[in-house]
Parts: C-alpha cells; structure tokens; sequence
C-alpha cells in the first residue's frame, strides 16, 4: 500500500472521528429530527471526507516532499552507474531543524555513493591491472606455444634422423629398465615395443645366466665410481648378440651428467656383413686347405692313406677286440683327436669338423662312470667307415674342383692345370685386406715353383756331347745337391747364360786326351754342377778338373784387345787378373768358333747374375782346375 | 720403474709377458708358477703390479688375488684370462683387481693396461680421482667404450 493510501485512511480518519462524536451528543440532546442539526451533520461530513480524500497528497507533499524526488533521482542516477550524484543535505552541525530522517537517509545515501563510487575506482584499476597482466600472459603464452611447436619440430627431425638412421638407439637409467624414447630400428631388431623392458633380457631373452651376468655387470657400472674401473666393467658386456638369425653389434656410451647416470646402447645390424665375412672366411678356408694340401702334398697324401686305413680296418678292429668298452673308447677318442690335429694342420674344414663332432660325443660318453655296451655299440654303428670316408672325400672333391682333375701325385711333385692357378690367384687378389692374403698369395705363388736344378737339367747332356765335338773326353754327370724351389721366370735368363760356363769348361777347362794323359790325369776330364741353399741365397757350383786358369796368359791377351796397356796389366795381381775374363770382349781362345771365342760368354754370366743382385767367385789352380761359384739371392716375386 | 710379479703356470707365458714388459722399461721383479708362489712372493717382493694368471693348479688366480688383496687392498692385480672366462674376470674385479686382459696378449694391449693401472695408481695418490674431473676427460674416456667384451 503506498505511502498516499496510507495518509489518506489516517485522514479519513481523523476528519470524520469528530463528526460522529458531535452527531451522538446532538441526538442525545434531542436534536434527532432537527433539520438545521441533520443538514449539517450531512455538510460536515460531506467535507470531511472530500479532505480526506484530498489532503493525504497534501500531506505528503509536505512531510517529504522534494526530498523523496531527490532520492528517487538518486537512486536511478546510482542505478544507471553514475556515482557523481549528491543529495543537497544541510550542513550536519548548522540547521538543527531541519534534521530528520529523512535528512539523515539523504547523507548516509550520498555516503554510500561516495564509497560505491570509490570501490569502483578501485576495482576499475584493479580490472586494469589485471587486463594488462592477462595481455602479458597471452603474449608468454604465444612465444611458449611457438617455442614449442619448434622444440617438437626439431625433435620431430630428431626422432626422423634417428628413425632412419638404420640404428637402434636405447638408453636406460640405474632401473635397468629402457626408457620409452628409444629409435624405430628397435622395434625391428626386437620385434616389439620395448619401453619398460628390462635390457639384459632383451639382449638375452633364452639365458638366463648371461642375463643376470650382464644385469650384475650393469649395475656395477651405474654403481662404480672409479672410471677406468668402469670402462673396465664395460668391456666384459657383450660387442654382439645374436637374436634371431640376426647378428647385432652393440656400442656402449655412459651418459653422466650431474646426478643423472645413463648408459645409451647403439645397435648396428651387422648381418649381412658377418654373412659376407662368413663367406670370404669359407672361401679362405678352402685355399688355405688348397696352399696347405698342395705346399705339404705328402703329409696329405699319407693322411688321407693313413685315415681311409684307420676307417676301414683299424676301427672295426678296435671295436671287435677282446678288451674293455672303456678301453676301447679311450683308444679311439685318441686316435680321432689325433686325426683331427692332422686334417686341422692341412686345413681340412670338413673333415675337421664332423672329426670333432665324433670327439665330442665319445668324450660324453667317457664321463660315463659306468658305459653301457649298447651306448658305445649304438654310437660306434652311427658312424660306419663309408661315412667317415665321406667325410675326406667331400673335402677332397673340393680340392679337385679348385686343382682340376690332374691334382694327382707324381712323385714329391703336384700338378695343377694353369688356369686353375690362375683363377685361384684372382680370387686372391680380390679378397678384401687381409693379413693372410699375402701369406697365402705367397703360397700358391710357390705352387709355379720348380727346382733350380729343372733350369739346368739341359747343360750335363750339353756339355758331354761339347766334349764329343772338341775331342775331348768328359765323364757324364748330373746336377747334385738340394731342391732348391724357385720361380723359374725369375732365374730363367741368368740360368741360360750357364752354358757359357759349362762350354768354357769343356773348351779353355778341360785338356785333350793327350795332355791329360801327359799331365798324369785319366783320359775324361770330370766337370760337376751342385747347386744348394746358403742361408738365403743360391749357391752354383761349376767345378772341372782341367789345366785351371793361366793368369799371366790373360794379362797377356787383355792387352792384345787393348783392354789394358801393358804397364796396367803387369801391375795387376792374381786374382785382379782373374777377373780379366769377365770383361767385355775378352776371350782367350785362339780363334772364334761357333761354340766359344766371341768374348761374350762370361760377360753375359756376370751381368745376368749381378742383375739379380748376386756375384761370382772364381778358384783356379793352374794344372789342377777351375770352380765357378754363382752366388744369387733367392727371390720371391712377392 | 714399476717392477711386477709374473704369476702364470705356462713357462712361455712368463717369458712372453716378461719380454713385453722388460721391452716396455718395466722391471720383472719375480715370477712365481702358481698360487701359493704368488702370494709368497707377493709378501716378499711387495711388487708395484701383478699380472695374475686365472687358470692354474691348486690355488687359482682368484684365490691368489683374494689373498694378496687381503694382506695388502692396494694391491695391483690384473688378472690373465682365457676367452670365454667373463664370469671369473667379473669376480676377479669384484675382488678388486684392478684390470684385467685377454689371451693372446698382445705386447701393446699388455703393457697400455699395466700403464693404466700404474699410471692411475700414481694418480691416486696426489691428485684428486679420476671421476671428479671436468666433463670432457669423462667424456674422452667415455668415446673408448666401445663394444670390446671377453
């Protein structure tokens, strides 16, 4: 109900109070019925109400009046934001009477204003403050959503080199457990996701011991603190483990940094290398057996005799023989073992192999406290002679397909078709670095080579029919000495040169019949050639009984060729005249024939064996002989 | 100049490896063939290094070691082993020999070892360990780790 209904009630009220006071005395003094009393009665109550009615606006307007607009305005004013209003109060101490209420309402609401107005205030600048703070933020947060994005680029690139780097990279930390960022090789090479695996089990999925010896090796390396201890420690964990069929090598690093300790493994699939490698060490294999058979034919040749003997009869004698089964075993486990060492020193693969596979069964069944006849009977029929035989023919088939079918003995010498050697020195050359290579290139180098006696094998059938022609008699002979095995290219020009020697023995050398029989020598003169090894040289010695060499008679001739004058080769003693016969353009013979005389002859020896960087000695005694010692070094041509 | 304890059964295992080391400048103080030998000797000689062979009758390397270590812990044992003896290596070193090497031995693998464990013990023994120096000697030694193993 609004203040004005309220106002008006009250004034009703009081205005027609009275009234009716005034009409009950008139009628209880007997003015009921009195026209004049009731027509005024009627007027004042006409009035009364009418200022009823109409005096409560009057009223309010006089109690509150202006103010109550004022307030309204206020209010609103306040309502819409605007906190600059202010109600006109009078001043609080001065005019005491127009203090009231509503006066006091007035200043406590321009008090509230103030105070709104400054919270506002201050929350405005708050409210700045906090827009510029949320500004700063969103910038950081930019740079960070940037930054970011780069540091996931980079890892991205990162994470792709890694990725395609064909390795596998695993890092893991004192747990033992590998960390879950770890390269898309791993997954190949492990065939799983492994984070959180444990690594010695990875590495070692089917053994148990090298698991826990690589965990105990591990743990020792996050817990020492000595470095060379720990590089140390690193040393005893595997370099490559096989998973698979597939060889891995592994790399270790130790990552320290700070508190944090880390070892990181690199994983390289090295298969096909080690496939490769397995095949080149097969290839080596067989032509190390092919230089070792070839270079040691007899040992082969009287192993393989030896071997097919023991398979065929010797066994099957020992197995039948009245003795203990563990004597029995013993012997044979000796006899294979020796033969293993045999075939093994030939390089024999194969052989080799199922020889040691035997040994290993026979001594398991030798740790046998007590041998069960049927073990050793079941084991000894698992092997028959055919079988074991088999073994020496798969490896010697393989020296038949590398030698050729003419690999066969003659006498201490192996024949090898040319080509054959050819294409085995080509395989050679084209293996990769190798220590052996040299080794065995040496070796098959070898198989070309022939005894330095082969090069001289013409020269005593030569020099007797010489002998014929010059009428003069000489006792056949051979060529005497060692074998001395040499490349014949290497010695073939300096060996053709000889015959000056063996025709120089036959034409200045030896006597004729006559004047050997007159010196007291027998009718044939006797010329020998041997040929032997001295430390690393080739020793030739061309040695005849003839009238030996007269040096005056050279110093003689030397200055008919004008190779001297006289007063030098009088000055010249003994052996400096010796060496008069190997100038150039001296010969002592009387005349040039077609065999002797040029003054070449011993000109040409000397060069080609100073060629190859060796000498000649002469010894000469007048009436007694002459010996030629040719002195070369023993070559290899590589 | 160290002088070290040859401790093998092999006779030509002691003269190989005291070639190496008397070839290297260092001093062959002793050489004992066995265990017992080796730590008598040990306590007689007090030598500056052994070189410890694994595998021998009665009293093995290991045992020996244990006992050199017992009478003396700063001891310089590296142990001599066969392939395939990883297990017996890992004791060794947990017993505390300070190296260890692999058979065949190689003169420059012999003799960069015994220079390692001499050279550190020097070390050891004026300047601060080797662990606490600056990364990149960590890290330089961290580059030889490369997949060697027994």
């Amino acid at each position: 109900m609004t203040i004005k209904k309220r106002l008006r009630i009250i004034c009703l009220g009081f205005s027609i109070m009275p009234l009716m006071i005034v009409y009950w005395l008139g009628k209880n003094a007997g003015l009921a019925g009195n026209n004049a009393f009731e027509h005024a009665v009627a007027l004042a109550l006409m009035s009364s109400i009418l200022l009823g009615l109409f005096s409560s606006g009057a009223v309010k307007y006089w109690f509150l009046g202006k103010q109550l607009e004022k307030i309204k305005e206020f209010c609103l004013a306040v309502k819409d934001g605007s906190y600059h209003v202010f109600l006109p109060v009078p001043n609080e101490s001065s005019d005491i009477d127009d203090e009231n209420e509503m006066v006091e309402l007035m200043r406590t609401m321009n008090w509230m204003a103030h105070h709104i107005k400054l919270n506002e205030e201050s929350l405005q600048s708050q409210k700045e403050e906090l827009e510029q703070a949320y500004t700063k933020q969103l910038i950081v947060q930019k740079k960070l959503e940037n930054r970011t994005k780069q540091l996931t680029e980079v890892l991205h690139k990162v994470r792709n080199l890694l990725d395609h780097a064909g390795q596998g990279f695993v890092s893991f930390g004192q747990e033992l457990k590998v960390a879950p960022e770890y390269s898309a090789e791993c997954i190949t090479i492990f065939q799983k996701e492994i984070a959180e695996e444990s690594i010695a089990k990875l590495l070692y999925p089917l053994d148990e011991k090298q698991e826990e010896f690589v965990t105990n090796v591990l743990e020792k390396i996050f817990t020492v603190e000595d470095n060379f201890l720990r590089e140390t420690y690193f040393t005893l964990l595997p370099s490559e483990i096989a998973i698979d069929c597939t060889y891995i090598k592994i790399d270790y690093k130790f990552i320290h940094k700070e508190s944090h300790k880390e070892i990181m493994l690199i994983l390289t699939d090295v298969t096909e290398v080690r496939k490769m490698e397995e095949q080149i060490q097969e290839e080596k294999d067989i032509l190390s057996m092919v230089v070792k058979v070839v270079t040691q034919y007899e040992d082969f040749s009287d192993a393989v005799a030896g071997y097919t003997a023991f398979c065929e009869d010797e066994l099957p004698g020992i197995v039948q023989a009245d003795c203990l089964i563990s004597e029995k075993l013993s012997t044979i486990f000796r006899i294979i073992h020796t033969w293993k060492g045999t075939f093994a020193q030939l390089n024999m693969q194969n052989i080799v192999k199922e020889l040691h596979n035997v040994e290993g069964e026979l001594a398991a069944l030798r740790e046998e406290e007590v041998i069960p006849a049927a073990a050793f009977i079941e084991l000894i029929s698992a092997y028959s002679s055919e079988r074991m035989v088999s073994w020496l023919t798969d490896d010697t088939n393989i020296l038949k397909r590398i030698l050729g079918d003419g690999f066969l003995r003659q006498h201490t010498m192996v024949n090898i078709e040319k080509a054959k050697l050819h294409q085995l020195k080509e395989k050679i050359r084209h293996w990769p670095g190798s220590s052996q290579k040299q080794e065995i290139a040496l070796g098959l180098e070898m198989l070309t080579y022939r005894p330095f006696q082969d090069l001289l094998r013409a020269y005593p059938e030569y020099t007797v029919s010489l002998a014929k022609r010059y009428e003069k008699g000489v006792h056949p002979f051979v060529i005497t000495g060692e074998q001395v095995f040499v490349n014949p290219e290497t010695y073939h020009d300096a060996a053709q040169t000889f015959v000056h020697l063996f025709r120089n023995a036959v034409a200045h050398g030896l006597e004729t019949m006559e004047e050997r029989l007159d010196a007291g020598k027998e009718e044939s003169g006797r010329i020998s050639c041997k040929v032997q090894l001295a430390e690393n040289d080739i020793l030739v010695m061309i040695k005849d009984d003839g009238c030996g060499i007269d040096t005056e008679r050279l110093k003689k001739v030397a200055v008919e060729r004008k190779i001297l004058d006289r007063r030098a080769a009088l000055s010249l003693s003994d052996d400096e005249a010796m060496q008069l016969i190997f100038a150039d353009g001296f010969s002592s013979a009387s005349c040039a024939d077609d065999i002797s005389g040029r003054g070449v002859g011993l000109y040409a020896v000397r060069s080609e064996v100073e060629k190859l960087g060796g000498k000649i000695e002469v010894h000469s005694e007048m009436g007694v002989g002459t010996e030629f010692r040719l002195i070369v070094p023993l070559l290899h041509s590589i | 100049m160290a002088r070290v304890l040859i401790v093998d059964d092999a006779l030509m295992m002691r003269k190989t490896i005291r070639k190496m080391i008397e070839n290297a400048g260092y001093i062959a103080e002793a050489e004992a063939i066995n265990g017992e030998q080796a730590i008598q000797m040990y306590k007689e000689y007090m030598p500056d290094i052994v070189t410890m062979d694994i595998t021998m009758p009665g009293i093995d390397g290991i045992e020996a070691l244990r006992h050199i270590m017992a009478y003396d812990k700063d001891a310089k044992v590296i142990m001599v082993s066969a392939l395939g003896q990883q297990y017996k290596v890992m004791e060794a070193l947990e017993c505390g020999a300070k190296s260890y090497i692999l058979k065949p031995i190689t003169a420059e693998n012999l003799i960069a070892v015994i220079n390692q464990v001499h050279d550190k013990s020097k070390t050891n023994a004026f300047t601060k360990p080797v662990f606490e120096c600056g990364e990149g000697r960590h890290q330089q030694s961290c580059d030889i780790i490369v997949g060697k193993t027994v």
